[in-house]
């Protein structure tokens, strides 16, 4: 199968600069680095890390919303990562975003209604009855109540202002949407009926979706396929069903698993073992030295655990296929007994 | 009693119409106990805990009540309501309930900020967009010290400016650590649209930590913040309150996580405390006596995967009916289990307390006839 | 709150309506023959009372009902003069430096250095003296000059409003540019600014008007204005207009032009206190 979107090793770099008594610094940052992976049609692909991973920038990058530094991004075997907006513009009905702030991300001056014209507009339906229809056809697709086409949105609830963001980038009738943490900061309640939605109008419509998240206890009952990224960089890439069942996995995804399994039950759990786990720098390390060898561990209980190899400290390491289309981009990828080299 | 809450009622008003988004609330905080208070958005939690510090200036405000904090030195902040002045005037003096506002303000402001320190729920509107996050938390982290250096006299400060300012960013440093933070040097320089959302999260919790508060008001702590940084927080907190006994109230709508940190939980929805009781007790799938709401919150944080979870509870803060148990309508116990006689019973009046533990209330009329039977020796 | 709301549209309508039928009695110059008509023998600078041949009396030889319709039109056509070029090169102005840093960006900003650093009314002196130009040409030139004003306060709006996350989603919904500026940037956020700019300028205008043809500077015909009342008034006899204590003989004529003017300004204030209140009724919280 093509892919839809296919993402040849981007990267991204930020360049700041700070002043400080009198002298200016500059330094670089790399929010995202060398990342490749492909979509499919009709995929539902979940992006997972914590918060200041890159995620977020990979997803604005697609939309051309940020220009990656290198690499490339295909958009149906298109090179877009250099086109203009202008240039863009032909293909923003192909692929939309939804950010993550619902209430941040529509004009506080505006209606519900005059945004959804707006939108409508521009998918060129100028006719005053057509847009009434089409704005009917889009309250309903996204179960908003039609009251709430006249309200403005600091007068929504978060469900609400999710819908009308989603009603006003469906308007664009898009095959592809880039979800911005679609469901954080809600009530539990809400969470569970905007998936619901989500799943629906995924099914609906046929579309393809690029779910970027920090819970995988979510993602993991949504996604087809799971890259989990730190630091910029993917350290892994899981299949639907085969979610560690073949023993594999990284020690990052172990952490995100184990905290958010922690999380989610009623049981007092004791989260000071889970502290170990968790990322703490140690004393005078940042992320800027670990250049050379594997960048996450510093962080990184099996490392501890297995003696601190040279291998880790001196290779960074690839992906490696621990079994059909789960890869793992650790040296020692075993969960139950990782002193044993992978063959 | 670190906190004692006494019948404290919010009002609101919309055109003709009047709302209470904390309607009759009560509870106490203990000495080094977290206290949560958990409810979807638009229960009015937010707005009481801000209402109670004089933060919130909604009109027209805090009708009735009164609010005591104890401090460990024995001193009493006695906040009067207004409670006679409202049954006599048959309405809400305007001027009077903004007067209110203003004395417990003037009352809680030498409080905030040294005894209490409240996070609040965006943090990125919390710090000042134009300072560098090292001139905002040293500054607080100065004010804890502020005895010693006051002894030093301005010369002494003067002289020992270096070392004070290198005390403070150690110190600073210490508090960014505890928080996770990969690169505490690199924060201390940025400036807040430099941070993403949980990082400004944990750097407005590192701005309430360092000036070491005895008592914390945590709204919405997990907001931005991921899986792994909740259990962070949840350690920290664990560790805070053996190390300083610190007390607080943690307000949030994640009922695993105030699970995770607190000793006791109130549950509170449309404005209104349903349940108050230890932690344990609220959270235990196998405890026996619940609220209807309560459960229903329950069925959604137990269930991983998705799935529905029956009806959604109305939320009656504007249409609150006249008489009987406002939550009535919604409540899948009145509409599938009971009979004429008992939902007559819930028609007729709005239920009260009933203690079904040691300091554990529910309301809920279910339990006021178990109290009923048992009284009448069953 | 509706009902309230019309009654003040409603107030604005009228007021526009009757200040803008003034202005065009004005501009087309048609008054009644007996107005037009003055007694010859009066002594120039005396009052007469109002008479039914002129219904506010006469002064300078002249009735002041045309005066004062006159001087509406005046004041009406030295503030759109000012305020036109104003509000463009204004806008185009702040846009621009509103922009990210760029070739563009940094002229705007260094046109608004540029234009600040000179004073305005010397500016006009000087263009004065340089050209002999119509005082319609120097209003002109005014509004130019005191453009980096409202370019200011926009940028100051644009840079706040880039941060914000709906210019963003707007950008990925693939709105134009020019579509986000204009609706959403300009329209939504800064027409308080824009509005309160143009009726500050519309005064400004005014008096520097004032100022210019007391100064007897600027060539104009046919042309009735406060400044060149009080320049007649102050060459004929040395009286003074303003005099103490208040005498309508004296004090009336003064008045009536600045009646036009405060007409004008509370027109506008009437309308950027109706859009504050829409905009608080928008902003307002869900309580």
């Amino acid at each position: 199968m093509q892919p839809v979107i296919e993402v040849q090793n981007l990267s991204k770099n930020f360049t700041i600069r700070y002043r400080e008594d009198w002298r200016v610094y500059t330094y670089s940052k790399q929010a995202v680095r060398n990342v490749s992976f492909s979509v499919f049609p009709g995929e539902i692909l979940a992006i997972v890390g914590e918060s200041g991973s890159g995620k977020t920038t990979l997803g604005k990058m697609m939309v051309n919303l940020v220009r990656p530094s290198s690499g490339q991004i295909l958009l149906n075997g298109q090179p877009v990562q250099r086109l203009s907006q202008r240039r863009f513009q032909p293909l923003r009905h192909l692929i939309q975003m939804v950010f993550q702030n619902p209430y941040a991300s529509l004009n506080p001056m505006m209606t519900v209604r005059e945004h959804l014209e707006e939108a409508l507009r521009l998918a060129d339906v100028t006719d005053p009855h057509a847009i009434e229809q089409e704005i009917q056809q889009l309250t309903q697709l996204v179960k908003l109540s039609p009251q709430v086409l006249t309200e403005y949105p600091d007068q929504l609830s978060g469900g609400e202002c999710r819908r009308v963001n989603l009603a006003r980038i469906l308007a664009r009738r898009p095959r592809i949407l880039i979800l911005d943490e679609p469901v954080a900061s809600l009530d539990f309640a809400i969470k569970q009926i905007i998936v619901d939605l989500l799943l629906e109008l995924h099914q609906k419509l046929g579309l393809t979706y690029i779910w970027i998240s920090h819970d995988l206890e979510i993602v993991q009952a949504v996604a087809h396929r799971i890259l989990v990224m730190f630091d910029g960089e993917i350290l892994e890439e899981i299949p639907r069903d085969g979610s560690r069942r073949d023993g594999c996995g990284h020690p990052y995804t172990e952490i995100l698993f184990t905290a958010a399994h922690r999380l989610h039950t009623w049981e007092q759990e004791d989260f000071s073992t889970l502290g170990a786990v968790l990322p703490q720098p140690t004393a005078g390390t940042t992320m800027a030295s670990r250049e050379r060898g594997c960048r996450f561990r510093s962080f990184c209980q099996r490392y501890r655990t297995i003696g601190r190899p040279k291998l880790c400290r001196e290779t960074p390491p690839r992906f490696k296929t621990v079994s059909q289309n789960h890869l793992v981009r650790c040296h020692f990828p075993w969960i139950e007994n990782p002193e044993v080299t992978p063959k | 009693m670190d906190l004692m809450v006494e019948g404290v009622s919010i009002a609101l008003q919309r055109g003709e119409e009047l709302a209470y988004p904390a309607r009759r609330i009560s509870f106490t905080v203990k000495p080094g106990e977290f206290l949560g208070l958990v409810g979807e958005s638009g229960s009015g939690k937010s707005l009481t805990m801000l209402a109670l510090l004089g933060l919130e200036s909604c009109s027209p405000g805090v009708v009735e009540g009164r609010v005591r904090y104890r401090s460990e030195q024995g001193q009493l902040y006695p906040l009067e309501g207004l409670s006679h002045y409202v049954r006599w005037h048959g309405g809400l003096p305007r001027k009077r309930t903004a007067a209110w506002q203003r004395t417990v303000y003037r009352r809680m402001k030498p409080l905030l900020g040294r005894r209490i320190a409240i996070i609040l729920q965006d943090a990125h509107k919390t710090l000042n967009p134009f300072l560098r996050i090292e001139d905002q938390l040293l500054e607080m982290v100065a004010r804890q010290g502020r005895a010693d250096a006051e002894k030093a006299g301005w010369w002494g400060r003067w002289r020992q400016r270096r070392s004070i300012h290198q005390q403070l960013r150690q110190e600073a440093l210490r508090l960014l650590k505890a928080l996770h933070f990969r690169d505490p040097e690199r924060v201390l320089r940025a400036y807040p649209h430099q941070l993403s959302g949980g990082m400004a999260q944990r750097v407005s919790l590192a701005l309430a930590l360092a000036s070491r508060p005895e008592f914390i008001i945590l709204d919405e702590p997990t907001t931005g913040l991921d899986v792994t940084l909740q259990a962070a927080l949840v350690d920290l907190i664990r560790q805070l309150k053996q190390e300083r006994r610190l007390s607080g109230i943690i307000v949030s709508h994640d009922l695993m996580f105030v699970g995770k940190v607190t000793e006791r939980m109130a549950i509170m929805f449309s404005g209104e405390l349903w349940e108050i009781g230890p932690t344990h007790n609220v959270i235990h799938p196998d405890f026996p006596w619940k609220h209807p709401y309560t459960s229903y919150l329950l069925s959604f944080a137990r269930q991983k995967r998705r799935g529905s979870a029956g009806p959604a509870f109305q939320n009656v803060l504007w249409q609150r009916p006249k008489q009987g148990c406002p939550l009535r309508k919604s409540c899948p116990v009145y509409l599938h289990q009971l009979d004429m006689e008992q939902r007559r019973q819930c028609d007729s009046a709005d239920p009260s307390p009933v203690p079904v533990f040691p300091e554990h209330y529910i309301r809920c009329w279910q339990y006021a006839w178990e109290e009923q039977k048992h009284a009448a020796g069953y | 709150m509706k009902r309230n709301a019309s009654r003040k549209t409603g107030l604005l309508t009228a007021g526009l309506a009757v200040y803008l039928l003034l202005v065009l009695w004005g501009s087309t110059g048609w008054f009644p023959k007996s107005w037009q008509q003055v007694p010859s023998r009066m002594p120039i600078y005396q009052y007469s009372p109002p008479s039914r041949e002129h219904p506010l009396g006469v002064f300078f030889q002249q009735d002041l009902l045309i005066t004062f319709v006159r001087s509406t039109q005046a004041s009406f056509v030295a503030g759109t003069i000012a305020l036109l070029p104003f509000l463009a090169l204004g806008t185009l102005l702040g846009i621009a430096s509103g922009l990210p840093a760029g070739f563009a960006q940094a002229l705007a900003n260094r046109t608004i250095d540029v234009l600040n650093a000179f004073p305005r009314f010397v500016v006009l002196l000087l263009y004065t003296g340089l050209f002999a130009a119509n005082l319609y040409h120097m209003l002109m030139l005014y509004g130019l000059i005191s453009a980096p004003k409202l370019a200011e306060l926009l940028r100051g709006r644009i840079d706040q409003l880039r941060r914000e996350d709906f210019i963003d989603s707007c950008v990925a919904l693939g709105l134009p540019w020019w579509v986000i500026v204009r609706r959403h940037i300009l329209w939504h956020h800064s027409r308080h600014l824009i509005l309160a700019q143009t009726f500050a300028m519309f005064a400004m205008a005014i008096f520097m008007e004032a100022s210019l043809s007391y100064l007897n500077l600027g060539t104009r015909e046919h042309y009735q204005s406060w400044g060149l009342m009080l320049n007649y008034a102050t060459s004929v006899s040395g009286l003074s207009l303003f005099r103490f204590p208040l005498s309508a003989q004296f004090n009336l004529p003064a008045a009536l032009p600045a009646l036009g003017l405060l007409s004008v300004t509370l027109l506008l204030v009437s309308l950027s206190r109706y859009w504050e209140q829409q905009d608080r009724l928008k902003m307002g919280r869900m309580f």
